[in-house]
């Protein structure tokens, strides 16, 4: 059996002042190397849930462990956040100094990493990113998707084991939210563990498991294509399916037999290759 | 009267850099038009409509919002009057101690009379969704993301835009959240004539909305017309960075592998009645 990464353990959690459980008696195991995407509405708790993983929000009850470590012990926390790293939706408040070479060594820096591997990293995280041009500028002077880039570079130049994405995608053009998956899938395939929250439900469909939050719970864990083919589910949880897959269900209505495999575009050419 | 850009063009510079933002851009917007702008990251989209409604002054070119030029100092006041605009995450900027406060922030500096901006105010909130009961109390604080969205839009709505600029106005909501903006732009189109203008990244929102489609590529214009003419230059649209909606996609797959897919299939449905009909006479 493949070692529990990250558990939760019927965690709850309430924001002060508030009497709703932004999560409620969550139960969930995360194994080391998986692929796992968490989707849900606004407010839905997944934020909440990922700010439990590295001990930035600790749990009213239950209890939250990383290799084993719990979130609860404060000596801990150093250890977990050396392994997790997270990106936010607003990259505003991620970015802490002017230049943007800088901010991506901030992190590593911190963490005593030698300066010549560090100019390394950096400089990998922001060819990665597509911002290798842009290393010597203000921050202040990039917009809105380069602000983003440059967090996720921030991130990835720490090196962590898992990786949690929070909506950290939503101001990138559409080739650089593809290209960014690329990327995760790549260090995927080299050990990371990716833990990705979205709204944009094109960018799991190559997810191992796919969590839905609904109103602080767990309403369902499972394969992207199980997710997709749950139209109670999807209807219940008022979630989205991918483009792809609204195409394929006007192509079956039209009396074209598309499989409800088809996730993806190119998946419905190759069926339509075979039938044409 | 529409909105017309002549020649615009803007660097930002400081002492060690100068970024050509915006190069020789000139367009019209007409007025009831749902005007979609996209293009890829750093393309000058938020640039461009930052100028529009005076926030970033015209360096190069002119603008005129109903003829008024933005370049005249009087005129200028009267062009931004006309022209709202709702910013990249705009719920980072509500500011006040209740939603009603937040929203009644720009009718009260208008000084109009106390009677007529409560009246905006809750108009703007039934038009968002916003249940004056339970949410004008309310510290904009205690809102979900989706409702913050709503409230920051209701305080550019209650100001009564002809022209309204929203700059990503989707990005980060749920699909309930993404569905009642649309329906709401599309509400205050037919029912006020408000002209639209929407910065997006996501092509099958404009394909289902937008009458027209401007496409950026590092500060130039590279396509400018009606969203399923710039789809079928779908290759293209790929290399500047952005996407097709996937109806198009899939037609261009298609071809690639040598099917000869008619123009005229340029969405869904129109594809599924082509692809049936070769399949059933094949
Ligand atoms: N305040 C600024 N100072 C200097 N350069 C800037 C400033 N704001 C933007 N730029 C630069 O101008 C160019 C256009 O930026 P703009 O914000 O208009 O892009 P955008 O198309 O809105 O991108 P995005 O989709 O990422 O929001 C980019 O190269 C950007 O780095
Ligand atoms: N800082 C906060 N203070 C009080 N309540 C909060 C705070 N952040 C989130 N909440 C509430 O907790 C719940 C879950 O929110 P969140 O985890 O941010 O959801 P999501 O990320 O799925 O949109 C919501 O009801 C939200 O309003
Ligand atoms: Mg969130
Ligand atoms: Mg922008």
């Amino acid at each position: 059996m493949v070692p529990a990464l990250i558990q939760f353990d019927h965690v709850t959690y309430r924001y002060e002042d508030s009497v709703k459980k932004a999560l409620d008696d969550v139960c969930l195991t995360i194994a080391d190397g998986s692929f796992v995407a968490v989707v849900g509405h606004n407010g839905s708790g997944k934020s909440t849930l990922a700010k439990h993983i590295n001990g930035l929000l600790l749990p009213e009850s239950g209890e939250v462990t990383v290799n084993g470590l719990s979130t609860a012990n404060e000596e801990n926390i150093l250890p977990i956040r050396q392994t997790v790293g997270i990106v936010f939706q607003n990259p505003d408040n991620q970015i802490v100094t002017t230049i943007i070479e800088e901010d991506v060594a901030f992190g590593p820096e911190n963490m005593g990493v030698p300066p010549q591997e560090i100019r390394k990293r950096v400089d990998d995280a922001l060819d990665t990113v597509g911002m290798r041009d842009y290393a010597e500028r203000a921050v202040h002077q990039l917009s809105g998707g380069q602000k983003q880039r440059i967090a996720i570079a921030g991130m990835l130049a720490l090196r962590p084991n898992i990786l949690v994405m929070d909506e950290a995608t939503a101001m990138l053009d559409p080739r650089g939210r593809s290209d960014l998956i690329e990327t995760l899938k790549k260090l995927h395939a080299h050990g990371l563990t990716v833990i990705m929250v979205t709204q944009y439900m094109e960018e799991i469909t190559d997810c191992d498991r796919v969590i839905v939050m609904h109103h602080g719970k767990i309403a369902a864990d499972d394969q992207p294509e199980a997710i997709f083919s749950d139209q109670d589910l999807l209807k219940e949880c008022s979630l989205d399916v991918p483009e792809a897959v609204r195409l394929a269900e006007t192509l079956r209505t039209t009396g074209l037999p598309i499989s409800d495999h088809a996730l993806k575009t190119e998946q419905i050419a190759e069926e339509l290759c075979r039938l044409l | 009267m529409p909105i017309t850009v002549n020649d615009l063009s803007y660097q930002y510079t400081d002492a060690a850099h100068s970024t050509t933002a915006l190069s020789h851009v000139t367009f019209t917007i007409e007025e009831g038009s749902f005007f979609a702008i996209a293009g890829h990251t750093g393309s000058g989209k938020t640039t461009l409509v930052q100028h529009l409604n005076g926030l970033i002054p015209c360096t190069e070119g002119t603008i005129t919002v109903d003829g008024h030029s933005l370049a005249d100092k009087k005129e200028r006041s009267i062009a931004r009057a006309l022209v709202g605009m709702v910013f990249q995450y705009p719920e980072y900027q509500l500011f006040a101690e209740t939603v009603f406060d937040d929203i009644a922030f720009g009718p009260k500096n208008l000084k109009l009379p106390e009677n007529d901006v409560k009246e905006r105010v809750l108009k703007s909130m039934e038009l968002v969704g916003l249940d004056p009961e339970q949410f004008r109390e309310k510290s904009p604080f205690e809102l979900s993301g989706g409702e913050k969205r709503r409230a920051a839009l209701a305080g550019v709505l209650a100001m009564q835009p002809k022209y309204l600029v929203l700059d990503e106005p989707m990005a980060g909501l749920d699909p309930i959240g993404r569905q009642s903006i649309l329906a709401l732009l599309e509400r205050l189109r037919s029912e006020f004539g408000t002209t639209i203008i929407m910065i997006s990244h996501s092509m099958e929102d404009i394909a289902r909305h937008a009458t027209m489609l401007l496409v950026l590529d590092h500060g130039q214009i590279a396509y400018l017309d009606r969203p399923e003419i710039v789809f079928e230059h779908a290759e293209e649209l790929f290399r500047l960075g952005l996407s097709v909606p996937q109806a198009t996609y899939l037609g261009m797959l298609l071809k690639q592998k040598g099917f000869d897919v008619p123009k005229s299939a340029n969405n869904a449905e129109a594809l599924a009645r082509w692809l049936k009909e070769k399949i059933d006479h094949a």
